[in-house]
């Protein structure tokens, strides 16, 4: 007997969305603060976000900022390792910190009741951090054993090999930014207390807090905390060098003998976009390997089967742009799958993209963000990459409305006026023998190089 | 389940979802599968019709061709998280070991290749028909709804659907036993340092020891104040060290430790290290600060899972789906809570310290034989 299903329902309009509020404000050693009260979350979500991150390591010290912030964890001058993590553990809150290229973020969570005794104990490491020597060669120590195993995984090891690929010699982003373990061996004490001394100078530095702030004297708190911070301290660190991208792809084969899938990357890195354009480039991302029903799953995955998944990324990072598509598919469709990739971007660049396809990436860029901002921490997280990026206050709002309007005329175009086809990379790494002639046919000269040394 | 179903072409089910602005996903375990989408509030009704739609009609969009499409895709997903990656197939190997032969959890979700490869559009036709019926299934919206007219619309999207009156019963399978001999296996292969799994037989859930065995993992390996982190990566016995519960109503729980190793430090010193900490805590039981530690970042997590929406309806379903009650996802935690030290000391003592584990080894492959 068949059953009779009821009929699709009519979709309803989704009910407007405002990014919210934030109030900006100065504390009185200089550092810049931004406040986003969100009733009736009772976690706070702090980032304190230092500009200056990986692309300010001493040149022939690559990993100091790395190890610098693993080493803010390993408590300070008053409290032992385990002293402070038990601190900040039994308040409830959870802290760390992060580093991209281009800053350095203190992260810090902690239940409102807590959070005055929570942002205490993290100034207390930013202010007065430990760094023990031998806490330090220890980090140093673990950084390069934890490089080179991550050598031996074929998808973070075709992520190393990527930076060198897509940037010119010379570039810091040429490196990956835990360094080597040639630059790691090299790193002081001395060079860690120099680089967090210059970093935490309040003129680089913004706190953004989003959470139910009503009822609590946050400005006092900060300027307690962070705000304590002096003022005059001096930030020596080198000046970031120029980033130049490879404008000629290079193909890189890591050998894996006998692994059963290869991981690609295919890509490249450009200038950064104008902050107007990001939108129309976030659409083109959608389009081609955004998400599940984008151009590149559905062939490789969908129609093709020759992977769990493919996806893309256009991502800013300071002076640069960086993209890049990802995935991991049998051994025996490594050459068909970088073929089909390379002809979706091409198809990209020259074509606008199909009515439904852009439908669909329009649809949910415009009506995701009641969902993709439910959390304080993506909130917070949101607000921080507009730190980062210098985004204008309104900038998702603004985002979302451009959005609505754009076409996919418009799409291509800024698409292939930030992605060069001659400037594409291809990394892959697995077993070379199934699929390197296939490479070569097309791409020409290809660099094979063994997964293990020696 | 994701392929279209009667009134949704193939690629429709996600698209749809997609450009409303929603999410979605599914995830198969031993014990429960659970799909599950993220929608805006407003499209409760369109959520609520696909997966009636998939509920009563997917077998209308099941063809050999979509299978074996789908065949590859998990073939896919085997390669890229267990056949391909240093270390992949320790849970699978140690299962094995822990649940003998026969046993319902003794092999993985996805299965092997071999299996994959039998699985017939018949196979796939069959245990549809007789799981995915509405009364073997348990719907949970979490969310921005006024309850009845959520519960009108429900009635008018599912109330069509018959329920399979042949259901078939699953039991529990008995609980088994700590293991009283250790089951170790050694495997050589491409990895960039050796690595220890041990799989411990624990009791399933319901058992408030395991609870308090939740309580004794929390201190051994969560966050930086953990005592495997001081212990065993500070001191850089192993690079890593972690641990985990995998809690299973059907008879009896699996608790999985790890040491990954570092270069020129046999991986037998975290290994024993891992176990002095079993003793040690059988002995003379958690200090007050591991303990109140411990809680803190239970209470914590659960804080966290709660205050998301889709976490929370996953925490529902759970409880409800595997144990028949919505009001554990807040009792459990006051076991958690009421955890005395003593409990701990006699859970771990019971089921860690005095009891045998399955073990997993990875050890490098010699450096000469793979210059050859």
């Amino acid at each position: 007997m068949t059953i009779a299903l009821r009929p699709r329902p009519t979709e309803l309009s989704t009910r407007p969305w405002r990014f919210p509020s934030t109030e900006r404000g100065v504390l009185a050693n200089g550092t810049r603060v931004v406040l986003c009260d969100l009733p009736d979350r009772p976690v706070v979500e702090v980032r304190v976000v230092w500009s200056g991150g990986a692309r300010r390591d001493p040149i022939d010290k690559f990993g100091v900022g790395m190890i610098a912030t693993r080493a803010l964890s390993e408590g300070t001058r008053r409290l032992s390792n385990e002293e402070f993590n038990e601190a900040v553990e039994s308040l409830g809150a959870q802290y760390g910190f992060s580093l991209d290229w281009n800053s350095i973020t203190a992260s810090l969570s902690a239940p409102k009741s807590r959070l005055q005794g929570a942002l205490a104990l993290l100034a207390e490491a930013v202010c007065d951090p430990a760094f023990r020597e031998s806490d330090i060669e220890r980090l140093t120590r673990q950084g390069i054993v934890g490089i080179e195993s991550t050598r031996m995984f074929p998808g973070p090891r075709a992520q190393m090999e990527f930076a060198g690929a897509t940037f010119l010699p010379g570039s810091r982003m040429a490196v990956p930014g835990n360094g080597t373990p040639e630059s790691l061996a090299r790193i002081t004490a001395d060079d860690i207390r120099r680089f967090w001394r210059g970093t935490t100078a309040p003129v680089n530095a913004t706190i953004i807090v989003a959470g139910d702030l009503r009822g609590l004297a946050v400005e006092a708190m900060l300027n307690e905390s962070i705000g304590a911070v002096d003022a005059d301290v001096l930030d020596e660190r080198r000046t970031p060098g120029e980033e130049v991208p490879s404008t000629q792809g290079q193909s890189l084969v890591v050998d894996f003998p006998g692994a059963v899938q290869s991981n690609i990357l295919v890509g490249c890195a450009a200038a950064s976009s104008d902050v107007e354009v990001r939108p129309v480039l976030g659409l083109a991302n959608h389009c081609l390997g955004g998400f599940f029903t984008s151009r590149l799953n559905t062939v490789l995955r969908e129609e093709k089967s020759l992977t769990y998944g493919v996806s893309s990324s256009i991502s800013n990072d300071g002076p640069v742009l960086q993209f890049r598509v990802d995935t991991a598919v049998q051994r025996d469709s490594t050459d068909e799958a970088i073929r089909d990739i390379a002809r979706e971007v091409a198809a990209l660049r020259n074509e606008p993209p199909q009515a439904g396809l852009f439908a669909a990436a329009v649809g949910n860029a415009t009506r995701m963000a009641p969902i993709g901002f439910r959390s304080t921490g993506a909130v917070v997280a949101a607000l921080v990459k507009a730190e980062a990026e210098g985004l204008p206050d309104g900038y998702y709002d603004w985002a979302q409305e451009r959005q609505m309007t754009a076409t996919p005329e418009e799409v291509s175009k800024v698409f292939a006026q930030h992605v060069d086809e001659d400037a594409l990379s291809v990394v892959v790494a697995g077993d070379a023998a199934a699929f390197v002639d296939g490479l070569r046919c097309w791409r020409g000269n290809v660099v094979v190089e063994p997964a293990a040394e020696g | 389940m994701f392929e279209g179903s009667r009134q949704v072409a193939p690629g429709d089910h996600f698209r749809i979802v997609v450009s409303s602005g929603g999410t979605l996903n599914g995830t198969t375990n031993t014990e429960r599968t659970n799909y599950f989408e993220c929608v805006p509030a407003e499209q409760l009704g369109l959520a609520l019709w696909l997966e009636a739609d998939r509920m009563g009609g997917l077998l209308d969009a099941v063809s050999q061709e979509s299978l074996d499409k789908q065949r590859d895709v998990v073939r896919n997903e085997r390669r890229q998280r267990y056949d391909n990656v240093p270390y992949g197939t320790a849970i699978e190997r140690l299962c094995e070991l822990v649940y003998p032969v026969g046993h319902p959890y003794h092999h993985q979700p996805i299965g092997s290749m071999e299996d994959l490869e039998a699985a017939s559009l018949e196979d796939v036709h069959q245990f549809f028909r007789d799981y995915y019926a509405p009364n073997n299934a348990v719907l949970t919206v979490a969310g921005d709804f006024e309850p009845s007219a959520a519960l009108e619309m429900i009635e008018f999207f599912f109330g069509v659907i018959p329920p399979n009156h042949d259901l078939a019963r699953i039991d529990s399978p008995p609980s088994l036993p700590p293991l009283t001999e250790e089951l170790r296996s050694v495997f050589v292969e491409n990895v960039p340092n050796p690595a220890v799994y041990l799989g411990y037989r624990l009791p399933a859930e319901g058992d408030p020891q395991l609870d308090h065995l939740q309580v004794a993992v929390t201190l051994l390996t969560s966050g930086r104040a953990s005592v495997l982190n001081r212990k065993i990566v500070r001191n850089e016995l192993a690079q890593q060290a972690n641990g985990f519960i995998d809690r299973r109503v059907g008879g009896t729980s699996v608790g999985v430790f790890s040491v990954t190793g570092r270069p020129g430090v046999p991986i037998q010193k975290a290994e024993q290290a891992l176990l002095d900490e079993f003793l040690r805590l059988a002995d003379v039981g958690p200090t007050d600060g591991e303990l109140e530690r411990a809680k803190a970042l239970i209470e914590r997590g659960w804080l966290d899972r709660l205050s998301d929406v889709e976490s929370r309806a996953d925490d529902l379903s759970r409880c409800v789906t595997l144990r028949g009650d919505a009001a554990l996802i807040d009792n459990q935690l006051d076991v958690i809570l009421a955890t005395t030290a003593e409990d701990v000391r006699a859970a771990v003592g019971r089921y860690l310290s005095a009891a045998q584990p399955a073990v997993v080894a990875f050890d490098p492959i010699p450096t000469k034989e793979v210059a050859a």
